[in-house]
C-alpha cells in the first residue's frame, strides 16, 4: 500500500471495508422506473391520462357501446332530432344516430393520431440519430431539409397534398407524418448530441465499437425519453390536421364519420340545430386536450429538460 | 527520442501535434481565415513498459488532448502514435480494433463514463461483445471476477450507475477497462473529482493493479501529491509543450524549470511553515524565468532552435531552456 | 457575426428556392387543369389555344423559370378566377380582412397574455395563477377552428349577442378577432409565466432587492428585460401566421381574407393565385425566421463573438 503521507496527509480511514455486499441497498431501479414516479405524482397528468384512456377504450370497443351502425340511415323519420333519451346526442341530417357517429369518427380520428404519429417517430428518429451523432455535413442537410418543412405553412401545404391525393385514410396519414416527424426528428437530435461527447460514449469508441454499435446500444435507449415525448405530442397534432383537413372537405369523406367532417356539417344547422355543432366540437376538444395534458405530464416527468 | 534505455516503448507520441479551430466551423469556403489554437505543440512522450508515466500540468496544457490522441479518439494533426513499436497513427478502424484491446482508458468524470440506462454487468462486459468474446455464462462469471478484482462485490453486478459513490463508478470504469486485459492503461484524472480518502483508496487499487498486470501506465493528473505516489517518471506540459522531465524524485528534489517549480509550490502542504512558500507566476514570470543555460552543460535535443527548446541535462533529466553560449 | 448572417441568409434563400420548385411541381400535378372539359366544356382548337395562351402546354420546368422570373418582377401573373385582374391586385384587396382581424388578434392577445402571465408569475397558486394556466392550456392545444366552433355557439346562437359571419361592419369582427387571439394569448401567457418565474428564482433579484429597490423596479427594469428575449424572437412568426389569416376561421366566419381564397384557389386549380398565396407566406416566414435568428444571435455573445475554443 502506498502512504502519501509524506506528501499531504489524508483522512484518518484509508483502508475502508471495500467488498460490501450490496444486498443492503434498496432494489435496483431503472432510472425510468424514477419517471414513472414522478408522472403519478403530477395529479393534472395522470387525470389527463384516465380520460384518454376512458377516450380509446370506447373507440375500440365501438361496436359493444352503440346499437347501430354510423351509415345506416334509419331514422329519417326523426331528421335532426335533439338528444332523447333514445338518441343520446340525437339524429343527424340523414338520419343516422349522432352518438353512433361520434364514437365511430372517435376512433379514425385516433387511429390516424396513433398511425401519424407512430410514421413521424420511423422518420424522425433515425434522422434525428444520424443528424446528432455525425453533426457537420449530415447535420446541416438535415437541417436545412427541416428548415423547408417549416418554413412551408403546414395547413396550406397540407390541403395541397390532401388535394393532390384525394383525400382519404392513407393519405391523410401520410400528409400528417409529413409534418410531424420534425418535432421528433428535433428533440432526438438535441438528446443525442447531449450524449454525443460523454465519456462512456468516449468509453466504447476506445473499446472499438462502431458508429452503428454506439448510436443503437447507447445513443437510442438513453433518447427513450424523446421519443415516447415525440409520439404523445404528435398524436394531437395529426388529430388536428385530420379534423382540419376533413372540415375542409378534403380529408375523412362520408360516409366515413370524421368529427372535423361533421364540425363543418355543423356549422350548416348551428342556429337551430346547434347540438350536430356542439358534440363533434366537444368531443375534438376534449380529446386533443387531455392527449396534450398527458403528453406535457409525460415529458415533465421524463425529462424536464425537453420543454421548448 | 527521449527514452534513455533501448527497449521499445510501450507507447510513444512522437512530434504529436494538435490544432483547434477556432469560430466559424466547416462554412469556411466564404474565404474567412479561422482562428486556431494550438493546443499541443510537437510534443515526445515514451511510456517504458510496466512502468508509470506521470502527465502534469493545469487546464489547457495539453495533457489530456495528449491523451484521446494516443487513444485514437481524436485525430492528430502532426506526428505519429506507436503502440509498442507498431505505428497506429493512420490506420482505419478495422485495423485498429484488434490493437484497441491492447490499450485502454479512464476517464475523470465517473457518472459520464458509465451509460446511465445500463447495469453493472453489461457496462462490464461491453467489451466481450464488440469483440465476440466468451459465451453468456463465461461473460457473468468474468464481470464478477472484476468486480471483485476492483473491491466490489458480486452482487452489484445488477445495480445501475446512479446508485453507486464517486469512488465506486471510478473502479467500474477501471474494471471495465482492465476487462480485455489490455497492456496500456491511460488515466484521464481519475482522481481529480473524487474526495481524499476515497483518492487514496483508488490510487492503492491503480498501484495494486498495475504491479499485478505489468501495466505500462499513462496518468495524467494536475495533482502532483497523487503522481508522487503512483509515477516512476514524470513530464510536465506547459501551454502545449513539455517544460521538463525527469523521474519523479528528481522532479520533486530538483526541480529546474519555473512552472514546475510553481507546480510543486502550490500543493497544499500541512506544514503552516511551508505554507509561506506557495507563490503564483503568470505567464510572462514563467516566461522570463527560464533557465539559461552554457552550451557545454547540456546536450541539445533534436534540432536546435533559437529561444527555448528542451535540452537534456542530465542522463535523464530534461528541461526547457535557452542556449547561451 | 457578419459572417452568420451572410450564411444564414444564403441558406434561407436556398430553402426558398428548393421549396418554390417543390410546390410548382405538386401544384401542377393535381390532376385536371383550370379548363378541363367538366368544367368548361370546349372543342379542342378552343382549349389548346387558351393552353397557349396561359402558357400551360410548356414543359414544366419553363413554366418554372417564367414564373420565377415574374416573381422576382413582383409579377404574380393573372388569377383564373377572376381575369379582370392581376393576382397582386386580388391579394391586395384579399389582403385587407386577414390583416385586420389577424393583426388585432395579435395585438390584443399579446399584451393580454403578457398582463396574465405577469400576474400568475407575481401571484403563485392563487386563482389568477391557475386561470391563466388553463387559459394558456385550453388556448394552446384546442384547434382554432373549435375555439371559433365554440365562440360562435356560445355568443352567436345561445347568447345572440354578436352576428356570426361577414365582413361588414365593426360588431361582425369581433369574434374572429377574439378567435385569432387565442393563441398569441396563450402562447405569450405561457411564456411570461414561465420565464417570470425563473428570472424570478435567479439570486440577482433578491440582490437588487435587498439593495433596496422598489419592488416594481426590480419587475419592470430587471426581470422583464432579462425573460425579453424567447418572447422577442417568437413575436415575428407568430405575427406572420396569424395576420396573414387562418383558413379555418375565415371558413367559420365566412370572412373574405387571403385564407379563404387559397381554399378557392385549390378547389378551381387557379395555379397563379395558390403559387402566389403559398410563396408569399413562405417568403414571409423566411424573411421571420431569418430576423428571429440574427435577432438571437445578437442577444447571445457566444454567437456574436464566433465560436467555442478548443476542448
Amino acid at each position: 500500500m502506498i502512504n502519501l503521507d509524506t506528501v499531504a496527509p489524508l483522512g484518518a480511514s484509508q483502508v475502508s471495508p471495500l467488498l460490501v455486499s450490496a444486498e443492503n441497498l434498496p432494489i435496483a431501479r431503472n432510472p425510468l422506473y424514477y419517471a414513472w414516479r414522478r408522472f403519478l405524482a403530477n395529479r393534472g397528468a395522470v387525470f389527463s391520462g384516465s380520460v384518454l384512456a376512458l377516450i380509446l377504450l370506447m373507440a375500440v370497443f365501438a361496436p359493444l357501446i352503440t346499437s347501430t351502425s354510423y351509415e345506416e340511415q334509419k331514422f329519417l323519420t326523426e331528421n335532426l332530432a335533439f338528444p332523447s333519451s333514445e338518441h343520446w346526442f340525437g339524429v343527424d341530417d340523414l338520419g343516422r344516430d349522432f352518438y353512433t357517429r361520434i364514437i365511430y369518427g372517435g376512433r379514425i380520428s385516433l387511429s390516424i393520431g396513433f398511425v401519424a404519429a407512430a410514421f413521424s417517430v420511423i422518420i424522425g428518429l433515425p434522422l434525428g440519430a444520424l443528424a446528432g451523432y455525425y453533426g457537420g455535413v449530415v447535420d446541416w442537410v438535415i437541417m436545412r431539409i427541416i428548415e423547408i418543412f417549416s418554413v412551408v405553412p403546414p395547413l396550406m401545404a397540407a390541403l395541397l397534398l390532401a388535394a393532390l391525393a384525394g383525400g382519404g385514410f392513407v393519405s391523410i396519414v401520410v400528409i400528417a407524418a409529413l409534418f410531424g416527424w420534425v418535432q421528433v426528428c428535433l428533440l432526438v437530435r438535441g438528446q443525442v448530441m447531449a450524449f454525443r461527447n460523454k465519456e462512456f460514449i468516449r468509453a466504447a469508441q476506445a473499446l472499438g465499437a462502431s458508429p452503428q454499435f454506439i448510436i443503437f446500444r447507447h445513443l437510442v435507449p438513453n433518447s427513450i425519453s424523446p421519443v415516447i415525448v415525440g409520439f404523445v405530442q404528435a398524436i394531437p397534432l395529426a388529430m388536428m390536421l385530420e379534423a382540419g383537413l376533413s372540415f375542409l372537405g378534403v380529408g375523412i369523406a362520408p360516409p366515413l364519420p370524421s368529427w372535423g367532417q361533421m364540425i363543418n356539417l355543423g356549422i350548416n344547422f348551428m342556429f337551430f340545430y346547434w347540438h350536430l355543432a356542439l358534440f363533434p366540437t366537444l368531443a375534438l376538444a376534449i380529446t386533443v386536450l387531455s392527449t396534450t395534458l398527458f403528453g406535457d405530464g409525460l415529458r415533465d416527468a421524463l425529462d424536464p429538460t425537453l420543454k421548448g | 527520442m527521449l527514452a534513455s534505455n533501448s527497449m521499445t516503448p510501450a507507447l510513444e507520441l512522437r512530434q504529436l501535434t494538435k490544432t483547434f479551430e477556432i469560430g466559424g466551423g466547416f462554412k469556411s469556403a466564404f474565404g474567412r481565415a479561422k482562428r486556431m489554437h494550438l493546443a499541443v505543440d510537437c510534443v515526445d512522450i515514451s511510456v517504458k513498459p510496466k512502468s508509470v508515466l506521470g502527465l502534469v500540468g493545469e487546464s489547457g496544457s495539453g495533457k489530456s488532448t495528449c491523451g484521446l490522441m494516443a487513444m485514437r479518439l481524436l485525430d492528430a494533426t502532426a506526428g505519429q502514435i506507436l503502440v509498442n513499436g507498431t505505428d497506429i497513427t493512420n490506420l482505419n478502424s478495422a485495423d485498429l480494433k484488434p490493437l484497441r484491446r491492447k490499450m485502454q482508458i479512464i476517464f475523470q468524470d465517473s457518472y459520464a463514463s458509465l451509460d446511465p440506462m445500463m447495469t453493472l454487468a453489461r457496462i462490464i462486459a461491453e467489451p466481450f461483445v464488440i469483440h465476440d468474446m466468451y459465451s453468456h455464462q463465461e461473460r457473468i462469471e468474468t464481470v464478477g471476477d472484476l468486480l471483485e478484482r476492483v473491491g466490489l462485490d458480486r452482487s452489484y453486478a445488477n445495480r445501475y450507475p446512479h446508485e453507486l459513490s464517486g469512488g465506486q463508478r471510478q473502479r467500474v470504469s477501471i474494471a471495465r477497462a482492465l476487462a480485455l486485459k489490455p497492456k496500456i492503461l491511460i488515466a484521464d484524472e481519475p482522481t481529480s473529482a473524487l474526495d481524499v480518502s476515497v483518492k487514496a483508496q483508488v490510487i492503492n487499487l491503480l498501484h495494486d493493479l498495475q504491479e499485478e498486470m505489468g501495466l505500462s501506465m499513462l496518468f495524467i493528473s494536475h495533482e502532483l501529491n497523487v503522481i508522487r505516489s503512483l509515477a516512476d517518471e514524470i513530464i510536465v506540459m506547459y501551454k502545449g509543450r513539455i517544460v521538463e522531465q525527469a523521474p519523479t524524485e528528481a522532479i520533486f528534489q530538483n526541480a529546474q524549470h519555473p512552472y514546475t517549480k510553481s507546480l510543486l509550490y502550490a500543493i497544499p502542504s500541512v506544514n503552516p511553515r511551508e505554507r509561506s512558500r506557495r507563490t503564483f507566476m503568470s505567464a510572462s514570470q514563467i516566461a522570463a524565468d527560464i533557465p539559461v543555460l552554457a552550451r557545454d552543460d547540456i546536450s541539445i535535443i533534436g534540432q536546435e532552435r533559437s529561444g527555448p527548446q528542451l535540452v537534456r541535462i542530465s542522463e535523464d533529466h530534461f528541461v526547457e531552456a535557452t542556449v547561451s553560449n | 457575426m457578419f459572417g452568420y448572417v451572410i450564411r444564414r441568409l444564403l441558406s434561407i434563400c436556398l430553402t426558398f428556392f428548393i421549396v418554390s420548385m417543390l410546390l410548382f411541381v405538386m401544384m401542377h400535378a393535381i390532376p385536371g387543369g383550370p379548363f378541363d372539359a367538366t368544367d368548361m366544356p370546349l372543342n379542342e382548337a378552343a382549349k389548346a389555344k387558351i393552353l397557349e395562351k396561359y402558357g400551360l402546354d410548356q414543359p414544366l420546368y419553363v413554366q418554372y423559370l417564367k414564373y420565377m422570373w415574374g416573381v422576382l418582377h413582383f409579377d404574380f401573373g393573372i388569377p383564373y378566377q377572376s381575369p379582370g385582374e392581376t393576382v397582386l391586385e386580388l391579394l391586395g384587396r384579399a389582403w385587407i380582412p386577414s390583416l385586420v382581424l389577424g393583426g388585432a388578434g395579435v395585438l390584443i392577445g399579446a399584451p393580454l397574455g403578457i398582463a396574465l402571465g405577469l400576474m400568475a408569475a407575481l401571484r403563485r397558486n392563487s386563482w389568477i395563477d391557475y386561470l391563466t394556466s388553463a387559459i394558456a392550456t385550453i388556448g394552446f392545444t384546442i384547434p382554432v377552428f373549435v375555439t371559433s366552433m365554440l365562440l360562435i355557439l356560445v355568443f352567436a346562437v345561445w347568447l345572440n349577442w354578436l352576428p356570426a359571419s361577414g365582413w361588414g361592419e365593426p360588431r361582425k369582427w369581433i369574434l374572429p378577432i377574439a378567435a385569432y387571439s387565442a393563441i398569441p394569448m396563450a402562447t405569450y401567457a405561457r411564456y411570461t409565466r414561465s420565464a417570470m418565474l425563473d428570472t424570478l428564482n435567479k439570486p440577482f433579484v433578491n440582490v437588487l432587492r435587498a439593495k433596496g429597490l422598489p419592488e416594481h423596479k426590480v419587475i419592470f427594469q430587471h426581470v422583464l428585460r432579462n425573460s425579453a428575449i424567447p418572447m422577442v424572437t417568437v413575436f415575428l412568426p407568430m405575427f406572420i401566421g396569424t395576420a396573414t389569416g387562418s383558413i379555418f376561421v375565415e371558413a367559420m366566419f365566412r370572412v373574405p381574407g387571403l385564407g379563404a381564397y387559397f381554399v378557392s384557389s385549390i378547389v378551381t386549380r387557379d395555379y397563379p393565385l395558390e403559387m402566389a398565396l403559398i410563396l408569399m407566406i413562405t417568403v414571409m416566414f423566411c424573411f421571420a425566421y431569418f430576423l428571429a435568428d440574427v435577432a438571437y444571435a445578437l442577444l447571445n455573445p457566444r454567437i456574436r463573438l464566433g465560436g467555442k475554443g478548443p476542448k
